[in-house]
């Protein structure tokens, strides 16, 4: 049986931090590179299961530069038996669903049994490349999901996805599937140093689109359905504390009121 | 080298065998890295050397990092301080450990960039005369900075306060060093919140303190009732006050004389009687009275007082709650014997307490080391009397706060904390790293930890015992 999961070396920004000259992202020298939360969680399941049934094989891929080996090496150094990095320099500035279909063409190529994807990233939190990626492989999917019982060859799974106002919901869901999970399902061990040691010396396996059957058309920026046009800090805006008793702050609350509204 | 030989305090005990301060450069050169650089400039004068610190600061990326960190080495921050970047500058102006030369010259461009200018004001290396040159950008942030400068004159913080800007007031209201005109211009201008911090300064006058005691805001009334110069009338009204925390607040006075707080024996607010139960000079027929009061939350306070008379702490040892049990075990005046007893406690919380105590009886402590909750083990593995056998066991559990209590025990030796220095979790490493007692054969293998920090510290520890030879 084999598990895919997705990762993302996710951008920690800085406090005190400067756009790049385009305007359209953060200057990466003010940038912390690290493999984003979510997916910490998501591989931490797949390495339990992994860790509580034989055969299990666990893999981890990511879409990214030479900077997002970074990720994968963690992922190695915990406990994933291979990784696998995808990229080309068309994908700069791919949007989610591009990223997802190259996943999806990654899992077409692995055909794993499951893919444990985390629910967003940390740094863009579009929540999207996970269910996409289940789209263009006509999977079921279920997202946020905040527990797992699976046992590995089972033609389902039952999990249970975090609700709004404290809320769960429990499914049965057909397997294979695309399952996004939420933090806080388990704990996410560290890497030993030994681990960490190992994990330099493993191979990534590196591809291009182009070596998972994918068209130029297919992964650049005429295939992104959103474009980043600008990235900035709104205007801050201005509080008030109202002081006084009810009545003179009623009365305050009705003078902000009349002038924001013109009246 | 004699790896297993122990360092102490920075002194090296490695036999017949150095560090040379040219072999660790040497190791360097042959595998860069800018954090172990960076810790070997740190270590000693010896280590300034060009190829160390074109090595510690190889891209902007890593420039602006070592520029904002409080640990980076001076000579580090003045090479940063010739770089032309603002955004390096800016950091370095907000670094406390940026040098004065460094901050002289970013004062001379302080006008080129808006960011620096509150940065500098409020840096403790910027002289007090320059000051006034930088308030004058007419920045509310820089005139906030600088109110809180440690060194600003008094005709500066005059003039700050007679603009009656209610940041700036705040600031220059918990200041330690008021003078009384300058209380009394801060107090003319300031709002009733700047007004109740003043009711807290050494220098407020007491007609201010006599007035706040009449005051229609409890703030006040709450900020006066602690004060130590409170005069007695004031004092006497307060202790009748009708808000529990004026109450409360005269109760935990140290110069409130206890024959004053009786009546809070009974006082119908909890928060009263607690701050009564706190006080370190209560009569035992006080302690008694609070004692045998209803409320776990009071009898806790109680418990924990070293004045509580053994007596009465074998009674609270009985309580049916646990948070009672586990103060008992916490106060310096219980009893090896009586410790002993509630290291049997049947909750984990109350032998966790009885755990942390040195003066447990060792057969009670090698009991407690056999315990299977966390807790208690994390107390077991932080208590300075676990026998040396018992930490090394410890420091190999399956909880990481386990370890970590082991590795921050200040009775750990070198081949207890050993081990630690390959802890999967970081922080245990990071705890380690700043132990005095550690091998040198530990060091080395923190030196190549891959957490930048350590590796900073590893570094810098063996540049202080190579250029200690």
């Amino acid at each position: 049986m084999k598990i895919l999961v997705p990762v993302k070396q996710a951008a920690l920004v800085e406090d005190d931090f400067e756009l790049r000259d385009d305007g359209r992202d953060v200057d990466p020298d003010f940038v912390d590179l690290q493999l984003n939360e979510w997916d910490d969680y998501s591989l931490e399941t797949a390495l339990q299961l992994k860790e509580s049934h034989d055969g299990i094989e666990v893999v981890a891929v990511t879409v990214g530069d030479d900077d997002a080996e970074d990720a994968l090496r963690t992922c190695l150094a915990k406990g994933a038996d291979r990784a696998i990095r995808v990229w080309d320099d068309e994908l700069g500035d791919a949007d989610p669903v591009v990223i997802a279909r190259v996943l999806a063409a990654v899992a077409q190529r692995e055909t794993p049994d499951l893919v444990l994807a985390g629910t967003q990233s940390s740094d863009l939190g579009f929540s999207a490349t996970g269910v996409a990626m289940a789209t263009f492989m006509g999977w079921p999917h279920a997202a946020v999901v905040v527990a797992l019982d699976y046992s590995p060859g089972a033609a389902t799974a039952t999990v249970e996805r975090e609700l709004e106002g404290g809320l769960r919901q429990r499914l049965e869901i057909d397997c294979p599937a695309v399952l996004t999970i939420q933090l806080g399902i388990n704990t996410p061990r560290y890497a030993s140093l030994r681990g960490i040691k190992q994990a330099r010396s493993l191979p990534v396996e590196e591809l291009t689109p182009e070596d998972l059957g994918l068209e130029a058309q297919d992964v650049g920026e005429q295939a992104c359905g959103a474009r980043v046009r600008k990235m900035y800090l709104p205007e801050k805006g201005q509080a008030e504390m109202i002081e006084g008793t009810p009545a003179q702050q009623a009365e305050r609350i009705a003078a902000i009121v009349k002038e924001v509204m013109g009246g | 080298m004699g790896a297993d030989r122990a360092l102490e305090s920075g002194k090296a005990v490695m036999g017949g065998e150095t560090v040379e301060p040219q072999t660790l450069i040497g190791r360097l050169l042959a595998r860069p890295d800018a954090y172990a650089a960076a810790g070997l400039l740190a270590a000693h004068p010896d280590f300034a050397d060009h190829r160390l610190l074109r090595m510690a600061l190889p891209d902007r990326a890593t420039g602006l990092v070592f520029a904002g960190m409080r640990f980076s080495p001076a000579c580090l921050l003045e090479e940063l301080g010739g770089w032309q970047d603002s955004a390096v500058q800016r950091r370095l102006a907000g670094n406390p450990a940026t040098p004065a030369p460094v901050i002289a010259r970013l004062l001379d461009n302080s006008s080129a960039d808006p960011d620096v200018g509150p940065r500098l004001a409020a840096h403790v290396r910027t002289p007090t005369d320059a000051l006034p040159g930088l308030v004058a950008d007419g920045r509310l942030a820089t005139r906030v900075a600088a109110a809180g400068h440690p060194g600003a004159g008094h005709g500066l913080l005059l003039e700050l306060a007679g603009r009656g800007e209610m940041p700036v007031l705040r600031v220059l209201s918990a200041r330690a060093d008021l003078s009384t005109a300058l209380l009394a211009r801060i107090w003319e201008r300031g709002d009733r919140h700047v007004q109740a911090e003043l009711l807290r300064a050494a220098t407020c006058p007491r007609q201010l303190l006599a007035a706040a005691a009449h005051a229609p805001h409890a703030l006040w009334r709450r900020r006066a009732a602690g004060h130590p110069a409170l005069p007695e009338p004031v004092r006497w009204r307060l202790l009748r006050d009708s808000d529990a925390r004026v109450r409360a607040a005269v109760a935990e006075a140290p110069t409130t004389p206890v024959e004053l707080l009786h009546r809070f024996q009974a006082d119908p607010a909890q928060r009263v009687r607690i701050a009564l139960a706190r006080r370190q000079d209560l009569p035992p027929s006080w302690l008694d009275s609070l004692a045998r009061q209803p409320g776990a939350w009071l009898q806790r306070w109680v418990a924990r007082n070293p004045c509580c008379p053994r007596q009465m702490l074998e009674r609270l040892a009985q309580s049916a709650a646990a948070e009672v049990r586990r103060a008992v075990s916490r106060n310096p005046a219980t009893s090896a014997f009586m410790l002993a007893r509630l290291a049997a406690d049947a909750d984990p919380w109350v032998r966790a307490g009885a755990a942390g105590r040195a003066d447990l009886y060792p057969s009670v402590l090698a009991r407690l080391a056999d315990d299977t909750e966390v807790d208690v083990l994390g107390a077991v593995a932080a208590n300075p009397s676990t026998p040396a056998e018992r930490l090394a066991g410890l420091a190999m559990h399956d909880d990481r706060d386990v370890r970590r209590a082991v590795a921050q025990n200040p009775a750990a030796s070198a081949a207890v904390l050993a081990p630690l220095a390959t802890d999967p979790y970081p922080l245990n490493r990071f705890v380690v790293s700043q132990r005095d007692a550690l091998s040198l054969a530990t060091l080395e293998a923190l030196a190549g930890d891959p957490e930048p920090r350590i590796r900073f510290i590893a570094w810098k520890r063996l540049g202080a015992l190579a250029a200690s030879h």
